[in-house]
């Protein structure tokens, strides 16, 4: 390549006013030069000659340089640069954001059927509590809630009965196993999580069991949630000394407050 | 064959619009983070199966925690619907927006008194009040464990009683500053316990000690509460009483 194309290309490249483009034109510009050297070569031209007519063949530098200018125009330019580094920088966010940890959730929950079809569930397998316990009573929520578009529902309760000894003296305990279910439409939402640990239950005998821990007893306890986009469920326990009565009823005191009673019926 | 090629107006529409996709993916992922107090209030009525939720209260914090590169920003509502008032919080870190620890802060029925940034808040109906006066009852109540024995030894000291004068801050919300907003309970220097002020007394007065091991805490307490509210003539109108946790009182 002579210096004079490389005054040339320098003279086309003052006109272009977005600098990070220069370099692009120039390798596109010394390209086009040597493959017409080149071509002249092929035909017969000596080198120099060559290289004197593929120059004279480029045009006015300025006049290329304003053409070229035009084209890259400085805004368009700037505005491609910083629509790149947006790319980049949205897709770190997206990888900070930890998009992954959601995809459990998309596996659907229950929605029929028995909910504790392996027995008493908040004890592993092995233990006295799930492996002797018998399922005496099953109920199900008598009605549902509708709240700010979610319906409330109890799929599922049962009473569960496991003799136990202390001290040489049989008796018997008792679980309670309520599953508070919430359907919604919104695949966006993560549920009424606030109300879980606001729940109250009460029985025929006036006892009530409330969610807020309590050491002297009567605690309705959340002991798991499963969700999926479109349900909620949250399982709830009482253990209990009594046998249950006839019905035990879920309420919620907040805003509207709400009721769902659950009837118990012996189980088959 | 060239194959098709996009000039620069194309790329940029092509980039802007992945950026868009990724915005939407991260603001999915980040679980649809709300960042207006409007986003908030919805958001704290599908927590809590609330509708029409309306703020007595929004205050904002921001907090420059060491380890962390970008600031903390808390935003603190109180709000209500019907009869049921509750305090949430809901903290800002960068772009993800999480609700107030332990999913709740505090939830009451017919009023509700939550504390923060050296102030009591006492929301709920009183039409009719001119002025409340707040008073707190703290009592010195000072655990030793012994872990050998495992005993619990509790030596109770003198109880002394807060008094606050209330300001209305709105129809249906009275505040009473306890202590300044800075004015955080720990590192109390030489100050004698008759000049605590009561988040001081909050912190200082429900030690725990782990006798043998040097080790410190404070114990939960629930501390008695009496507002009085008083008519336009300083009759009193209503008095209510309740507790609050002594943690509220200096967290």
């Amino acid at each position: 390549m002579t210096c004079h194309f490389g005054d040339w290309v320098s003279a086309v490249l003052d006109c272009v006013r977005f600098r990070p483009d220069r370099r692009a034109i120039r390798r596109e510009l010394e390209a086009h030069y040597e493959d017409h050297v080149k071509d002249l070569e092929r035909i017969g031209y000596d080198h120099k000659l060559a290289q004197e007519r593929a120059l004279g063949a480029m045009g006015d530098p300025v006049e290329v340089g304003r053409t070229l200018d035009k084209v890259h125009k400085p805004w368009l330019g700037w505005l491609w640069l910083a629509s790149k580094w947006g790319v980049l920088i949205c897709w770190v966010f997206l990888l900070l954001s930890d998009p992954f940890w959601r995809l459990d959730s998309l596996r659907p929950v229950r929605r029929t059927g028995d909910y504790e079809p392996d027995g008493l569930f908040s004890f592993s397998a092995g233990t006295p509590e799930r492996d002797d316990s018998i399922r005496i009573a099953r109920g199900t929520g008598a009605q549902t809630v509708e709240r700010v578009g979610y319906t409330v529902s109890v799929p599922y309760a049962a009473v569960w009965k496991c003799a136990k000894e202390s001290g040489g003296t049989a008796y018997d305990e008792y679980w309670s196993t309520v599953v508070v279910a919430v359907d919604d439409h919104r695949f966006w939402d993560h549920g009424p999580k606030g109300i879980w640990r606001e729940l109250e239950a009460a029985d025929e005998h006036a006892c009530v069991y409330r969610t807020q821990w309590d050491p002297a007893g009567g605690n309705f306890i959340w002991v798991r949630f499963d969700a999926d986009p479109f349900r909620a469920l949250a399982y709830f326990q009482i253990c209990q000394l009594e046998p249950p009565g006839e019905w035990l009823e879920i309420s919620y005191p907040y805003g509207e407050p709400w009721s769902i009673r659950i009837d118990w019926r012996e189980a088959s | 064959m060239r194959g098709f090629r996009l000039n620069r107006k194309q790329k940029i529409l092509r980039n802007l619009l992945v950026c868009l996709l990724l915005a939407a993916a991260t603001y999915a992922a980040l679980g649809f983070p709300p960042y207006t107090v409007r986003g908030m209030l919805e958001r704290t009525e599908r927590r809590y199966l609330l509708s029409d939720l309306e703020p007595l209260l929004v205050k904002r914090e921001r907090i420059d925690y060491s380890n962390k590169l970008l600031d903390t920003h808390e935003t603190y509502l109180l709000v209500k619907t019907e009869n049921t008032y509750i305090f949430t919080k809901y903290t800002r870190h960068f772009l993800a927006v999480k609700p107030g620890y332990g999913d709740k802060l505090k939830m009451g029925r017919d009023f509700l008194c939550a504390a923060q940034g050296g102030c009591l808040y006492l929301a709920g109906k009183f039409p009719d009040a001119a002025s409340a006066i707040m008073q707190v009852t703290a009592e010195k109540t000072e655990r030793y464990c012994d872990k050998d024995r495992n005993l619990i030894r509790t030596e109770q000291g003198p109880a002394r009683t807060f008094t606050y004068q209330g300001e209305r801050l709105g129809e249906e919300l009275f505040e009473f500053r306890y202590m300044e907003e800075d004015g955080f309970p720990w590192a109390l220097s030489d100050l004698p316990e008759s000049e605590y002020h009561l988040g001081q007394a909050a912190y200082e007065w429900y030690s725990t000690y782990v006798e043998g091991s040097g080790g410190t805490g404070v114990h939960h307490a629930d501390l008695p509460v009496t507002v009085t509210l008083y008519d336009g003539k300083g009759e009193v109108l209503d008095t209510l009483d309740f507790t609050i946790s002594n943690y509220e009182l200096f967290l």
